[in-house]
């Protein structure tokens, strides 16, 4: 999967904070636009990472069992 | 059926990054604990309650309470279970004796508090929380409803970065479908896969809720191997919990903008402030039952109102009674009638309300809504619209639209009667008279020279011109179905050439065109003709049935010149867009195109799995012309390669049933019979229905088709069409024709290295069952030639490309078994060996010496020409079962 078509499968609010900071919004910024308290902002902005790193890495449509 | 259990725990899936970041967080140095924030219904107590699983099997001690509203209003009340009996002592005692409790519980290991909804919880208790993470007696676990105000102490824990913040988010699009793909055990029927994911929107609750409740009412169920959803989502009355307690607060007026936009939202903000007061609107925005945007399009701009969940829709849809209903739709009309005009289908929604509602239309409007809900396929809204707009005095193009909305619901003789009695005035309804009827008859009514004849007579009567031109493409494609290929590139290409022919109708001709190079054996020169066609259609993006008509085309092109990842590349690509775009009659063809792609590369599983769905859809709509009969056989063979000879016969019954145009398609269902003749173990009929099929598509040119054809014939045991395969070959453009010459020589001379190639550039071009065919039979040639030591690399070649076809049958797999000559227990002890076993655990498994088992497996290697155990593991992957292996364990 490609970095646009991985980044269009995500969840809004991650899409959009990868985004953001992608055009160098900061934390404060990016809270403000997702109506989330800043604090959450770093482990947004991780977990966003974390879930394109995934989509990049698995086969199409492929999603990991957790418990 | 594999979903039975009802309320019972989901697997947890997505989730797999909240988890790892949860255990990071909570090793961070000086961490006091995570709190995990989100809507609700989002999964909190659930990542919550995997988390604390974790946590038990890596040896925390665990204490968790869930935060009540009735228990907040006790001091300490949330926590109560965890604390120790401290009638007569003051909160100041209590704290400081609870913390050094639960730090004596905890002794030297690690210990987590874990509350749920802690935004519930007391001033106390939150105060006891802080304590007990501030001197690291505990970590904190907590969940908490984004939005709502917690407690200081926890806001304070949170400012100071002490506590670590995971906003939940709900499940992605690809999440919710996996999460269902568990749960239902199965293939999820995409369109319901993208309805369900879409009223959810990735929220775990409504997802549980809505699978509930479409099991619970038989809307949700698994036909033919595939789970679908018929009918309404949300039947009235459903147990949505969660949806009708958040509406259930709501007043009077609210409820009516509630239900106003449950009705049809979209709607403009002046709009709603006719039926309700503004300040109805702000408590509903305020409440978070409604969200607001505003909306630019060509200069204008408008504030825009929608509810802000799709089930809220659904649920209140479902309480509506009919005459609140349409009562409703009328003050919802005359508010849109009475305000401006936003977008081009602002009339067309007018007047689909103003028909709910009983109401009389505008002509001209209705007509416009009635060409918009066939295109999207609800045949029984645009009926209503149509007769609607008879009734309001439209005329000609309110009877046009009628009667295809008639043929949509399976009603072709009804609908022949009202083009009959039409009243076509001037060239353009002539010839859309024609065209609707000639379609009509021919697709629905299968009277194939009727429909040409009523063509012939049409353009007998018009002048050089843009209907001249239409009925000409029209024909041009009906000429196709009927396998008079020359006369059918003739036509398209005589429009494509005229001047002044409109570009939509010169696009048509150019598919029509293109589809006709593909079947005569020149794929190469069609992908060329239907791209530049593609190309011209970037700016008509509203021809999506041209489009579609030229994609399809593409999709053949692609198969025949020997592209077939590309090919399904291309399904699956359209497949999605159609999903997205809601088009259901579209979608179903596109779906078999997916599968019958699966099913080309060999995986018949995958195949089948689409195919049921393709084929459901195009029975649904109707949709399928003569789409369903090919649909119908490309299932019939992907069951029988799966061994399922009943379901291959009904497949094939549908097939037969559903012929329309017997020239061109009568081979194909012959071709697909062949397969089931196949499973029934009727070789030498299922290779002579086959040649019966290539002779069927040599009468029509279809060169391409008879190829194939001629070829599975030989697959079948008759190789008496090689020579005519080898005229097809030098004439047919694209690498498909030739690999199928090459095999079918190769086979007929018994030539091992020629079979070999063949597998090659089989594999090459994705056709990988059938590369597997042919390194099997060059194994076998190569033994037959006395070499069966250069038979281990075809054999092992084709157990490889066997594994990747998802457990195919096929002749030429099922005569030349990987497993050789072996017997059962040298099967039974190669099996074990290649599964990791070493030759003393096979023995003590199998009371056997361990010469014995070493005898086995050397006798095995040699039979099957390997030398080590990991290829043992790739030959006998393939390989099916014991049967005794599965009913009564070891051999003795």
């Amino acid at each position: 999967m490609n970095r646009e078509t991985a980044l269009a499968s995500l969840t809004p609010a991650y899409a959009e904070a990868l985004r953001l900071r992608d055009e160098g919004a900061d934390h404060g910024a990016i809270a403000a636009r997702l109506e989330l308290p800043v604090e959450a902002v770093p482990n947004l902005l991780e977990l966003a990472q974390a879930k394109l790193d995934t989509l990049l890495v698995l086969p199409a449509g492929e999603v990991e069992r957790d418990g | 059926m594999p979903y039975t259990a009802s309320r019972s725990p989901w697997p947890l899936v997505g989730r797999h990054e909240e988890l790892a970041l949860l255990a990071r967080e909570l090793e961070r140095p000086a961490s006091c604990g995570v709190i995990i924030a989100g809507a609700p219904g989002v999964g909190k107590t659930r990542l919550r309650a995997e988390a604390l699983a974790r946590m038990r099997r890596d040896g925390w001690l665990v204490r968790e309470v869930t935060a009540t509203v009735a228990a907040a209003t006790i001091p300490f009340g949330p926590l109560a279970p965890l604390l120790p009996e401290a009638l007569s002592m003051s909160p100041l005692d209590v704290l400081r004796h609870s913390v050094r409790e639960l730090r004596h519980e905890r002794g030297s290991g690690r210990l987590v508090v874990s509350v749920d909804d802690a935004q519930l919880l007391d001033a106390a208790s939150s105060a006891l929380l802080h304590q007990l993470a501030s001197t690291q007696t505990a970590s904190l676990l907590l969940t908490a409803r984004s939005g709502e105000t917690l407690p200081d102490p926890i806001v304070g824990l949170r400012k100071e970065g002490a506590i670590g913040w995971i906003e939940l988010q709900p499940l992605s699009r690809t999440e919710v479908e996996a999460l269902l793909g568990q749960v239902l055990d199965g293939h999820l029927d995409a369109g319901t896969r993208h309805e369900l994911s879409r009223l959810s929107q990735g929220n775990a609750l409504f997802l549980h809720e809505l699978v509930e409740i479409g099991l619970g009412s038989g809307a949700l169920a698994e036909r033919d191997g595939v789970w679908r959803w018929d009918g309404e989502p949300v039947a009235a009355g459903g147990p949505l919990e969660a949806i009708q307690q958040r509406l259930r607060p709501l007043s009077a007026s609210q409820r009516e903008a509630a239900e106003a936009l449950a009705l049809a939202e979209p709607l403009p903000l002046d709009v709603l402030e006719r039926l309700v007061a503004p300040a109805v609107i702000r408590d509903l925005e305020a409440a978070a039952v409604i969200t607001t945007t505003t909306v630019t399009e060509r200069y204008r701009r408008w504030w825009q109102v929608r509810l802000a969940h799709p089930l809220y829709a659904e649920a209140l849809r479902g309480g509506l009674t009919p005459l609140r209903r349409r009562e409703l739709l009328g003050r919802l009309g005359d508010a849109l009638e009475a305000t401006p005009l936003r977008r081009d289908d602002d009339p067309s929604r007018l007047a689909l309300i103003r028909v709910e509602a009983g109401q009389p239309v505008d002509a001209e409007s209705a007509v416009a809504a009635a060409r918009w809900m066939l295109g999207s396929g609800r045949f029984d809204t645009a009926e209503a619209l149509a007769r609607a707009a008879v009734d309001a005095g439209a005329g000609f193009p309110a009877e046009i639209a009628l009667s295809r909305a008639l043929t949509g619901l399976r009603r072709p003789e009804d609908a022949q009667a009202i083009l009959a009695a039409a009243h076509p005035s001037g060239a353009d309804q002539v010839a859309e008279l024609a065209l609707t009827s000639a379609q009509n008859l021919h697709y629905a009514l299968g009277r194939c020279d009727q429909a040409l004849e009523v063509l012939r007579a049409a353009a007998g009567t018009l002048p050089e011109g843009p209907a001249a031109h239409q009925l000409a493409v029209t024909r041009a494609l009906l000429e196709f179905s009927g396998g008079r290929l020359e006369a059918a590139e003739a036509l398209a290409l005589a429009v494509i050439e005229s001047a002044g022919v409109p570009q939509a109708i010169r696009i048509e001709a150019i598919g029509v065109r293109g589809l006709a190079l593909a079947f005569s054996g020149r794929p190469l020169q069609a992908i060329a003709v239907l791209d530049a066609g593609i190309e011209l259609l970037r700016d008509s993006p509203e021809l999506l049935s041209t489009r579609s008509q030229l994609l399809t085309g593409r999709w053949n092109a692609l198969w025949f010149a020997g592209l077939i990842p590309e090919a399904g590349r291309l399904a699956a690509e359209i497949h999605d867009r159609l999903v997205e775009a809601s088009l259901e009659p579209l979608r179903g063809y596109w779906t078999g195109l997916v599968g019958w792609a699966a099913l080309l590369s060999g995986r018949s599983k995958t195949a089948r799995a689409w195919l049921e769905e393709g084929t459901a859809i195009c029975h649904r709509y109707m949709a399928g012309g003569g789409h369903l009969a090919v649909l119908e056989g490309v299932l019939t063979q992907a069951a029988a390669l799966r061994g399922d000879l009943r379901r291959a016969e009904t497949a094939l019954d549908a097939a037969r049933a559903a012929v329309a145009a017997p020239p061109t398609e009568t081979p194909w269902v012959d071709l697909c019979e062949a397969w089931v003749l196949w499973g029934r173990g009727e070789a030498a009929s299922a290779a002579d229905t086959a040649l019966r099929a290539a002779a069927g598509w040599r009468e029509a040119g279809f060169s391409s088709m008879e190829s194939w054809a001629l070829h599975d014939a030989a697959r079948l045991g008759d190789l008496s069409g090689g020579e005519r395969l080898e005229l097809l070959a030098g004439c047919c453009e694209g690498e498909l024709v030739p690999a199928l010459a090459v095999h079918v020589r190769a086979l007929a001379d018994g030539d091992a290295p020629g079979l070999e190639r063949a597998s090659v550039q089989f594999e090459r071009i994705g056709l990988t069952l059938l590369a597997a065919e042919a390194a099997a039979e060059a194994a076998e040639a190569h033994r037959r030639a006395g070499m069966p030591n250069r038979a281990r690399v075809p054999m092992l070649r084709s157990a490889a490309l066997a594994a990747e076809c998802e457990g195919s049958r096929s002749p030429a797999l099922d005569r030349i078994s990987t497993r050789g000559a072996l017997t059962d227990r040298e099967l039974q002890v190669a099996r074990m060996a290649s599964g990791g076993a070493s030759s003393a655990d096979v023995a003590a498994q199998l009371a056997l010496s361990v010469r014995t088992v070493e005898n086995h497996l050397q006798q095995a290697y040699s039979k099957l020409g390997v030398s080590s155990r990991a290829q043992l593991a790739v030959v006998l992957g393939t390989v099916p079962e014991l049967q005794s292996e599965l009913s009564t364990g070891p051999l003795h």
